[in-house]
């Protein structure tokens, strides 16, 4: 009896297995096809082509229509320059040196943590780096590294004031973004197991960026899937905000032709939305560097 | 015997479902109960291991135990210079365990309890294991959001660089030794502040077992462990591996800082498995190759091949996978003619085996070790055109 009874057993795992591995291989077999985009940012300013290198792109599951509400709110998004921020700071009563303002402008930087100070002279050349330096030695005691960790004595709303200002407004358009491809994910029916429909992506030194494994599950009489392509958050070039929303069509059976987000104005399927930024936002013209500040000496 | 019906489903019932459900119910859950059998602690306690993962060790802070900092380490630069920094360099003092643990400090003339951070079980000797304890498998895995620190190194403005003034950032990421022409130049950070070449590490291949595969033809095959492959200094890049890499924006202001610790250490439930290996396919990449004219053929900037390292918010999902058309794509790949000549000669060796069995087939050798080398070509190979 008990001879039979684990015959049977056997027999009921062994079916169940079956079924399992059936299961497994219908959902593998229901899973969507993928896709790519690759693009290319620029603009083209006074007949000169400008690559948009560094920004941060994002793909939106669902067409322009199905986009309005974020299209409308990315069209309503004020530009905000770095110029406008550190002009915003002195308004409100912080102390912001020229020379704080002109280290960014002459090194093509964003924040102060896009390089190191290398040495003393430098730092005393800039108050606010000045006032971290000898803070930092009192801390840290030896030059080297009183340099190396200069930015853990910056006041916050120089260290990553700015990239904090544009995160708050980014982080509003992001869930909008989000939510508006994940209502355009739900409304596939009979696909499970598509993802979430948005990423994102930063453009290399070329302005050239991939977005890849895109989910494609078309329409009905339709080969190819919208998804959208935008930046969110004006990128400021010059005086003048960029904002892109453009539709394109991801075909998985083969690679789409490189895309190119130029700003051209009145194409249907492409906005480009330009804002120039407030006069308010001006700041005192910063004079070119003087030496390349690695060249000096590093005997700290 | 003569049986009755009620009497044989009665039978049935303890004899076959029983027994079946019993075996269901083992397969399904026997992973869990083992599991938590481990981590409940059902053992009897020998203080001779310390774990995070004690229930009265969660609910203390961390602060509790390890002062930050206690000591100085060293690190090096980019250009091999050493300096010291604050950090945490030493186990929690005794003061941190004793209220808890007095009985077991006082347990007899070599306590048990003193051989988790001595390396003589007395309570005389003062030496001290390294900390933290080398080879030991983490409890904490690490917490990294990467791409606000691509993007907060990375951004730049292309204003001013027909005037000669800006160097973008990524660009020439020195994998290599800088060449003397750049070095006047302005030295941003990027990637390289936290991937540095992995010197002084030694590499091996791990071990594959032989196993079979199906090519395209439907021919099986059989796929050879690999072979040995020498890996150079410069060949990989590092990963950060202490607290350097993140004290030196994050020690006091900004969060998370030095004291923060769970700002960046995430408790693993269970302990985690050590990763002392790297999955690469295309084990013969050097980043750091160097042709027989002295240059350095792979200096483009990271992003340009890892083309999805930008799009991911956390390590779990980073993807530092580089797909083969950053090496083998018409217009953008250099490898694209080597790599179009290898999968054209496999195909044919696959035809010839058709007609053949005994006839040899070429593996993928370019970029591949042999084990890499001998499966199916994978679809996104196919459309490589010379």
């Amino acid at each position: 009896m008990r001879v039979l009874a684990f015959i049977i057993c056997a027999a009921l795992i062994s079916a169940s297995a079956l079924v399992s591995i059936s299961a497994q291989d219908t959902a593998a077999s229901a899973q969507p096809k993928r896709g790519s985009i690759k693009f290319t940012a620029q603009v083209e300013i006074n007949g000169k082509t400008e690559k948009l290198d560094r920004k941060r792109f994002y793909l939106v599951r669902g067409s322009r229509q199905q986009n309005a509400q974020l299209i409308k709110k990315i069209a309503a998004t004020e530009p905000f320059s770095q110029d406008c921020y550190y002009a915003n700071l002195r308004r409100n009563g912080s102390q912001v040196s020229d020379e704080f303002v002109c280290w960014l402008k002459n090194n093509d930087c964003e924040s102060p943590y896009c390089r190191e100070i290398k040495t003393s002279a430098e730092a005393e050349a800039v108050p606010e780096f000045a006032a971290a330096y000898r803070q930092s030695l009192r801390e840290y005691k030896t030059p080297v590294l009183a340099l190396k960790w200069l930015t853990t004595n910056l006041p916050a709303n120089l260290r990553a004031g700015f990239y904090d200002q544009q995160k708050s407004v980014l982080r509003e358009l992001v869930n909008l973004g989000r939510v508006s491809a994940q209502e355009t994910t739900r409304a596939k029916k009979g696909t499970a197991s598509v993802g979430e429909g948005f990423q994102s992506i930063m453009t290399d030194r070329l302005g050239n960026a991939y977005f890849l494994d895109i989910d494609v599950v078309p329409p009905e009489n339709k080969k190819t899937e919208t998804y959208l392509v935008t930046n969110l958050l004006p990128i400021v070039f010059g005086d003048t905000g960029y904002s892109w929303t453009c539709e394109v069509e991801v075909d998985p059976a083969k690679p789409q032709a490189p895309i190119v987000l130029k700003n051209e104005i009145g194409k249907k399927k492409c906005e480009v939305v330009t804002k120039k930024i407030s006069a308010a936002c001006s700041l005192p013209e910063c004079q070119a560097k003087a030496s390349k500040t690695t060249a000096a000496k590093t005997n700290d | 015997m003569n049986i009755g019906r009620e009497k044989l489903a009665k039978l049935a019932a303890v004899w076959v479902f029983a027994p079946c459900l019993s075996l269901i119910f083992l397969q399904l859950f026997l992973p869990i109960f083992s599991v938590s059998a481990a981590s409940s602690g059902d053992k009897p306690k020998t203080y001779k291991i310390f774990s995070h993962n004690v229930a009265e060790h969660q609910r203390q802070s961390c602060a509790s135990c390890h002062q930050s900092p206690n000591g100085l380490s060293s690190a090096k630069t980019l250009d091999g210079a050493s300096y010291r920094f604050p950090d945490i360099t030493d186990y929690p003092v005794h003061a941190s365990c004793v209220d808890c643990h007095r009985q077991q400090f006082f347990k007899g003339a070599r306590p048990q309890i003193c051989a988790i951070c001595h390396t003589q079980v007395s309570p005389r000797a003062a030496g001290r294991f390294a900390f933290p304890v080398p080879n030991q498998a983490s409890e904490f895995s690490i917490k990294f959001p990467h791409n606000v620190h691509q993007d907060i190194i990375a951004e730049n403005r292309t204003l001013q660089r027909n005037q000669g003034i800006a160097v973008a950032h990524y660009v020439r990421v020195k994998f290599n030794a800088v060449a003397p022409d750049e070095k006047a130049k302005t030295d941003y950070n990027n990637c390289t502040i936290c991937h540095a070449p992995a010197a002084g590490k030694t590499f091996v291949t791990a071990p594959r077992q032989p196993v079979e595969t199906v090519l395209e033809t439907g021919i099986a095959a059989a796929v050879p462990q690999h072979e040995s492959i020498a890996v150079a200094v410069g060949h990989f890049k590092n990963l950060p591996s202490g607290h350097e890499s993140c004290f030196n924006c994050h020690f006091s202001q900004q969060r998370p800082t030095q004291i923060d610790c769970a700002g960046c250490h995430v408790q693993n439930r269970l302990a985690a498995a050590p990763q002392n290996f790297i999955e690469r396919t295309s084990l013969k990449f050097n980043h750091d190759q160097k042709t027989e004219t002295g240059t350095f053929p792979h200096d483009r900037e990271c992003t340009a091949c890892h083309v999805r390292i930008t799009q991911s918010a956390s390590l779990r999902s980073l993807d530092p996978d580089v797909p083969i058309f950053a090496c083998a794509s018409k217009g953008t790949g250099c490898h694209s003619d080597e790599i179009r000549l290898e999968i054209d000669r496999r195909i044919e060796d696959l035809v010839k085996k058709q007609a053949n069995p005994q006839s040899a087939v070429q593996t993928c050798s370019y970029c591949h070790n042999t084990y890499v080398g001998s499966f199916r070509v994978p679809e996104s190979h196919k459309p490589i055109k010379p």
